[in-house]
């Protein structure tokens, strides 16, 4: 198969990796990268839980093709809190919500969770309960039974619309 | 409530809730080594047949392939993956027949071979190059089909498919003669389903062989100084040479299929480098474990005040292909059905039968769920014959303080009390009574009520070892092998720990991710990680903190009942003064333990604990669900609006974590009783509910309005008064379901899942 050489942004910081036609971005982010935090659960476009936001808007990497990065900004859940300005050790306020709401169990959905209500709340930063239903509805967890994910993203809104003075 | 607990009760983060949101928690499926081969699966895609040959040699020519391996490469000895012959449970109707890999295929998708190779794709190219010469054998894929004299037989050696007829140990009374006597005797069969454990992580495994024989297995699992021993025994490695490693696991929900790792070592060691395999969804249902399906014959007896009187059961067990934990979940099952009320008459048998479908195992609830789904429908039917509301009868026939809940007494009075409130909250008078006919849609409202376990003693060992040391910085550490499934098991002990030592519960960490090194553990099982490990930790601490105190009292010449520890300070009590908490602090924790360790002129010394904690009793936790719902009667759609569950958990260590629990648990017994079906063909046995697609979980927009409520009334024995919780939302979701759906449209759906088409079926085109 022929490999070709990609360049792309993950996380801020300019990349170049080898791809082959079939690569999915996910293998590119975790096998080639190290960038474990998209996890796989289903494979094939099910779970959401392979989430990333390519150019801002959320794309399930598992059944994304690699070479489609091409030239393009990827934000994993590694670099969430960065992207907004936060420092090492300091969480972006989904993050942070997820956390204090007891969101989070066994936590192997979380970071496609938080990389989806991101994608939501830039898009509706004054979502309903049932508008964030609807947007993480691609998102299944095992554990939670959704109620605490849903209270974060809730929560986690007013702080991000506090903090941008609207 | 006692107000002067400062760390226990309050809603604390999660432990390691901040490295999992941020994509730094690794689970095993995140983990690679250098070298690492990819492992794939070959599946048998029949139902039924014996393996004539196996050729592999075209497999193994193919460049890029180092293992292949088939029956004759595992060691054929007995194998079952969830018991344990060494004393650990009574393993008297437990069965040990499979292998790791066996000559004979018995369901659709039964392992016969595996392969290691450099990629995915050599690897999946080397499967296709397996020759296997399969000698089609005739299948049975239903339990009552499989009883029939002449049904083809799944284990020879039984010569029929009844592997095991075992009666209930507790049953007692005359249940015949109570049932002849009884004004009301209600009795039906149920059916219920085979619901997958589908936690999102994947199961998988990576194995490696030092150059010196260590085998090191990374893997999601709950037991992992069981399954050390089982592997070791499997392979005849000493204990101390393998080293299971689970720090964090994407979901524990039951023993799945610990046949992954058995042929990942094989792989390994065939192919001299680590391998990683990795299971598909479809695997990770299919190749792992279910909850059992069971065909219950429930029988009640009530007398005319609403006293039960009989309670009878007679249960058949669809083991599937294998018998894995029929017995211990059937067990439990029983008693659940047997043993949520008061009753003089009770019995109970079971009979587990072999087909040629999926194994089940334990999941989430045990034989919990469907024991409820059954009980708890006869319940409202005879509350209908009596007259009586369903809430009432319930509340005559619950057991009280002192009765006997699995094997011990029960340690506080508040079933009724909890059984009232969720009434309460969801407003069970006032919807009985409203108008049941809303345009294309009937209103029904359903309760039912459930009871538990903390762990599984007296009938399995769920004893705990665990070291913990005083630090020099004054913090605590504690070693102990158990990985986190998500519980948040940890973070709730160092709530405990904390609350006993007087620290902060950031100061509290754990080694506990690997086997290597650490003290003999039972692992995680039967809703009794915060009873079991909770009442350990605790001891332990008031052990160390009064190890701290005696050193303090020598160090400074006062006598150990006027020293406290409160902030992370050693406090003098005033001469005669009970309180600790106003006392001077003369001493950090920090210097101490710094001191112990860097000063003392008689050598230096940690402070640290072992502790052995056998649990001498099991309280049980209680609660009830209820259901608000709208039946369409034209699409027979189910819409759940509301869910109320009230659970009596003893104390809320962390009512966060407690609710998430329970929400967890909601959600699928929500899944368990709506939708949840792998879809197993009835002709070919052929799985075809394997991926999300098809097997279908709760997602965020199944979920109705649900409302946890958290009943505190402390249990003698349990940490600072806690029980168990983990497997509780799942129990009474399902027949809260059914019971609503009878008051709504006056059928009673009998078999799992409870999908649309059943409910059309039943209505029969009905005028309602
Ligand atoms: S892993 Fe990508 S959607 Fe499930
Ligand atoms: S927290 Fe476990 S899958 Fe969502």
């Amino acid at each position: 198969m022929k490999k070709q050489v990609l360049t792309f942004k993950v996380n801020g910081l300019s990349h170049d990796a080898i791809v082959t036609p079939n690569m999915t971005l996910s293998e590119l982010l975790r096998e080639e990268l190290g960038l474990t935090g998209a996890k796989e659960s289903c494979g094939v476009g099910e779970c959401g839980a392979c989430t990333v936001l390519v150019e801002g808007k959320p794309v399930l990497s598992c059944s994304a093709l690699a070479i489609a990065a091409r030239d393009k900004e990827i934000l994993t859940i590694e670099g969430l809190a960065a992207s907004v300005g936060k420092k090492p050790g300091e969480l972006h306020p989904i993050q942070q919500a997820f956390v204090d709401y007891g969101a989070i169990q066994c936590g192997f959905c979380s970071p496609g969770m938080i990389l989806m209500a991101k994608a939501l709340l830039d898009e509706n930063p004054g979502p309903t309960r049932e508008e964030v239903q609807e947007g993480l509805g691609g998102n299944l967890c095992r554990c939670t039974g959704y109620v605490k994910i849903v209270d974060a993203v809730l929560a986690a809104a007013d702080v991000l619309r506090k903090e941008a003075g609207t | 409530m006692s107000t002067d607990l400062s760390v226990v009760g309050r809603r604390l983060p999660a432990y390691g809730a901040v490295n999992k949101a941020t994509g730094a928690t690794k689970y095993s499926v995140d983990m690679c080594e250098p070298g690492m081969l990819v492992g794939k699966l070959l599946h048998s895609p029949h139902a039924h047949a014996n393996i004539r040959s196996i050729d592999k040699s075209r497999a193994q020519a193919l460049p890029g392939v180092l293992a292949v391996i088939s029956w004759e490469d595992i060691p054929q000895k007995p194998f079952n993956p969830s018991v344990q012959d060494w004393g650990l449970h009574d393993t008297s109707n437990e069965i040990n027949d499979m292998y790791v890999i066996s000559e004979k295929a018995r369901f659709v998708g039964d392992v016969v071979g595996a392969v290691a190779a450099v990629d995915e794709a050599t690897a999946v190219e080397a499967l296709r190059l397996i020759d296997v010469e399969y000698e089609v054998l005739p299948a049975v894929f239903d339990v009552l089909d499989a009883m029939r004299p002449g049904a083809p037989v799944v284990h020879d050696s039984f010569g029929s498919n009844v592997s095991r007829s075992f009666g209930f140990a507790g049953s007692r009374g005359d249940v015949e003669r109570a049932l002849g006597d009884a004004p009301v005797v209600v009795g039906e069969t149920f059916k219920t389903s085979k619901q997958f454990i589908q936690a999102l992580e994947p199961l998988n495994c990576l194995a490696e062989f030092a150059p010196t024989g260590e085998l090191t297995v990374w893997m999601p699992v709950q037991r992992p100084l069981v399954f050390r021993k089982k592997i070791a025994e499997l392979f005849e490695l000493p204990e101390a040479k393998v080293n299971v490693i689970c720090e964090h696991a994407g979901g524990f929900f039951g023993e799945a299929n610990w046949s992954v790792a058995p042929i990942c070592v094989a792989l390994a060691k065939q192919a001299g480098r680590p391998v990683k395999l990795e299971y598909s969804r479809l695997e990770t249902g299919m190749n792992c474990a279910s909850r059992e399906t069971y065909v219950i014959t429930g029988t009640l007896g009530v007398s005319a005040k609403g006293e039960l009187t009989a309670v009878k059961e007679d249960v058949i067990v669809d083991s599937g292909a294998y018998f894995n934990r029929s017995a211990a979940c059937t067990v439990v099952h029983m008693a659940d059905f047997t043993g949520l009320y008061r009753c003089p008459n009770v019995s109970a048998k079971a009979t587990a039968v072999y087909t040629n479908v999926p194994m089940a195992s334990g999941f989430r609830g045990y034989g919990g769920p469907p024991a409820f789904f059954a009980l708890e429908q006869l319940m409202d039917m005879a509350a209908e014959k009596l007259d009586l509301d369903p809430v009432e009868l319930r509340l005559r026939n619950v057991k009280r303080l002192g009765d006997f809940g699995h094997a011990f007494p029960l340690e506080t009075d508040t079933h009724a009390a909890v059984i009232r409130l969720g009434a309460e909250k969801i407003g069970w008078e006032e919807k009985r009574a409203r108008p049941k006919v809303d345009g294309d849609v009937r209103r029904g409202v359903g309760v039912a009520a459930y009871y538990d376990v903390s762990g599984g003693q007296p009938f399995e060992r769920f004893d705990r070892n665990l070291e913990m040391q005083l630090n020099e910085d004054g913090s605590v550490t504690v070693i102990i092998n158990h990985p986190d499934g998500g519980m948040n098991l940890l973070g709730t002990c160092a709530q405990l720990i904390a609350e006993v030592l007087g620290i902060d519960y950031q100061d509290v960490h754990f080694v506990h991710g690997e086997t290597e090194g650490k003290l003999w553990d039972g692992g995680m099982a039967a809703n009794g990680g915060l009873y079991t490990v909770g009442n350990a930790v605790v001891r332990a601490a008031h052990s160390l903190k009064a190890k701290i105190l005696a050193e303090a009292s020598a160090r400074l010449g006062v006598p150990m009942d006027q020293l406290a520890l409160r902030n992370r300070e050693i406090r003098l009590k005033a001469a005669g003064s009970a309180d600790f908490v106003l006392g001077t602090p003369v001493l950090s924790l920090r210097a101490l333990a710094d001191d112990a360790i860097y000063k003392a002129l008689d050598g230096s010394r940690s402070l640290a604990i072992i502790e052995a904690y056998h649990p001498t009793a099991n309280p049980n936790p209680v609660g009830a669900a209820f259901a608000d719902l709208a039946v369409d009667i034209g699409t027979g759609v189910v819409k759940v609006e509301k869910l109320v569950l009230v659970h009596d958990i003893g104390r809320a260590i962390n009512p966060a974590t407690v609710e998430g629990q329970l929400q967890g648990g909601i959600s699928m017994g929500l899944g368990y009783g709506l939708f949840e079906d792998p879809a197993i063909g009835p002709t070919d046995g052929v799985m075809r509910g394997g991926d999300f697609n098809t097997y279908r979980l709760a997602s965020p927009l199944d979920m109705p309005e649900v409302e946890v409520v958290l009943y505190e009334d402390p249990a003698p024995s349990g940490p600072f008064g806690g029980k168990g919780v983990g497997m509780c939302g799942v129990h009474a979701v399902a027949p809260a379901i059914a019971n609503a759906i009878y008051h709504a449209v006056d059928v009673r759906i009998t078999e799992l899942p409870m999908t649309p088409e059943k409910i059309l079926e039943a209505l029969g085109g009905r005028q309602l």
